[in-house]
């Protein structure tokens, strides 16, 4: 009895799953879907524009400084280095090349 | 020997009631239902505490790979890895992997026994694999050509110095497939044979989820670009993926329950779980010109893709290939995986079509069975042996 009850609870799991995909998929294809994706998507980043402007503002008058900001500056510095590093790299080589050519 | 006559009496009888009792249980409903619980209820959630123990105490923790390796190339957060392997080898030809900018490149040795990397190794192949990085946010206005010409090539150019070949196998997947895909057509010279693994070429009337949603008249691409300036954060882009998979999010815990009480599916649950949830940013501009240029204008088929003003022939690709698809792919469909077939000059290509998903087609339970022996055969007949001389007879190995 059990195990019956366990099989069928579990049969009827899978052909749930087996047919709400499809009707999910098409869900997400149709127009009205796509329509609200759209509105919702332009109202979510003006809404989060505000916010960040309004954090900006408070992180200007505690004058904090966030690790994200450390951060950026760390990879500016570090891709600064390697653009130095390969402007060296292409020197040395012409310069290596100008030494073979005697002039 | 009267003992001895005893005990076989005892076996004999004991033979003889073995059958009367088991038919008991089985005609017993009470007795068959208190041996399921017993197993269902009572042996498996031991089994499910022990597993949540080791859960806990980090026998699980993401691991990001099985094979060890050695970094040969750096720029910035990009890297070229070498696998390192104690099978000898028997190919002249490196196979360099290129994944997808977005997760992470380990999927492809995710845990022992599922791992591609280290079924290549055995092979005796030198692997190679293009780990993108996570992108900071002034590498956010790289373009696709920026990728190409700047990472992804002084990458290859690395390799072909360290092996001495002036060929290497590309190996594509998913996004990494039209990464590959554009390297080839604008080096020719350095590929040797081209794989792509579920490659997205053809969206011309592909009614896929991904590329319906991509629309122009529903994504606003300028609006989402001009939010996040410089990177798509993994989040968003994970939203949609999770959103389009919302029916197996809803199943997840059930699933998840039937796999606590069995060790060798937790051994294999979990490396994949952790990968599925590692993504990464993706440069804004590069995120733009993949969308408009493929999703939007099918670049690819209309053969119309420039890189810095150069124009690109993917008709000059006349390397072999082979493209591998998943029939019950819901991220790059099977027709739009075909497109690769009709857009290269190669004489030498080949399809593999499984029925496998997007993901398990490479690391799925059939993929070491079915996949992986067709892609080995494939590279093996199109990568130069290395020959061996003893005794003054060459042997190819």
């Amino acid at each position: 009895m059990l195990e019956e009850m366990t099989k069928l609870y579990q049969k009827m799991m899978n052909e749930w799953a087996k047919d709400a995909t499809p009707k999910w998929f098409e869900f997400l294809k149709s127009e009205p879907f796509l329509n609200w994706m759209k509105i919702l998507h332009i109202y979510m980043f003006e809404g989060r524009e505000k916010l960040d402007k309004f954090m900006e503002n408070i992180n200007d008058v505690l004058r904090l400084a966030s690790k994200d900001d450390i951060k950026d500056l760390v990879d500016a510095q570090r891709l600064v280095i390697d653009l130095l590093e390969e402007i060296t790299d292409r020197l040395d080589k012409i310069e290596s090349k100008l030494n073979k050519g005697g002039k | 020997m009267e003992e001895k006559k005893k005990v076989d009496r005892v076996t004999e009888t004991l033979e003889d009631v073995k059958p009367k009792v088991e038919n008991v249980d089985n005609d017993n409903p009470f007795i068959k239902d208190a041996k399921f619980f017993l197993n269902e209820f009572v042996i498996k959630n031991i089994n499910r505490m022990k597993n949540m123990y080791d859960i806990l105490t980090g026998k699980y923790s993401n691991k990001k790979g099985v094979t060890p390796y050695e970094v040969i190339y750096r720029k910035n957060r990009f890297r070229i890895l070498r696998y390192i392997s104690n099978h000898p080898k028997r190919f002249k030809v490196p196979i360099v992997f290129v994944y997808a900018l977005i997760n992470r490149y380990y999927v492809l040795d995710i845990a022992e026994g599922r791992s591609l990397v280290a079924y290549l190794l055995e092979k005796g192949f030198d692997v190679y694999m293009v780990d993108w990085g996570i992108p900071s946010k002034v590498e956010g206005k790289n373009t696709i050509a920026d990728y190409i010409e700047k990472y992804l090539d002084r990458g290859v150019n690395k390799i072909r110095e360290i092996t001495g070949q002036d060929k290497v196998t590309i190996f594509g997947y998913c996004l990494g497939a039209i990464m590959s895909l554009i390297y080839s057509a604008r080096y020719p010279e350095k590929v040797k044979n081209l794989a792509l693994l579920t490659p997205p070429v053809d969206f011309g009337g592909d009614d896929g989820v991904l590329t319906v949603m991509t629309n122009e008249k529903y994504l606003d691409l300028d609006r989402i670009t001009e939010y996040y300036q410089h990177l798509i954060p993994a989040d968003f882009l994970q939203a949609g993926f999770d959103f389009k998979n919302l029916i197996g999010t809803i199943l997840m815990p059930s699933g998840f329950w039937e796999v606590l009480a069995n060790d060798k599916a937790l051994e294999s649950f979990f490396p994949m779980h952790h990968w599925v949830h590692d993504n990464t940013p993706i440069a804004a501009t590069y995120w733009k010109e993949y969308i408009q240029k493929f999703y939007r204008e099918n670049a690819f088929m209309k053969n119309s893709l420039t890189l810095n003003g150069r124009k690109l022939n993917f008709k000059d690709i006349k390397c072999p290939l082979l493209a591998i698809a998943a029939a019950y792919d819901d991220i790059v469909t099977l027709k739009c995986a075909e497109g690769a077939l009709k857009i290269v000059g190669s004489e030498d290509k080949s399809m593999i079509v499984k029925k496998a998903g997007h993901v398990g087609v490479v690391t799925g339970a059939m993929a070491s069975k079915e996949v992986w022996p067709d892609i080995y055969s494939w590279l093996a007949a199109r990568s130069e042996r290395i020959k061996v001389e003893k005794d003054n007879i060459e042997i190819i190995e």
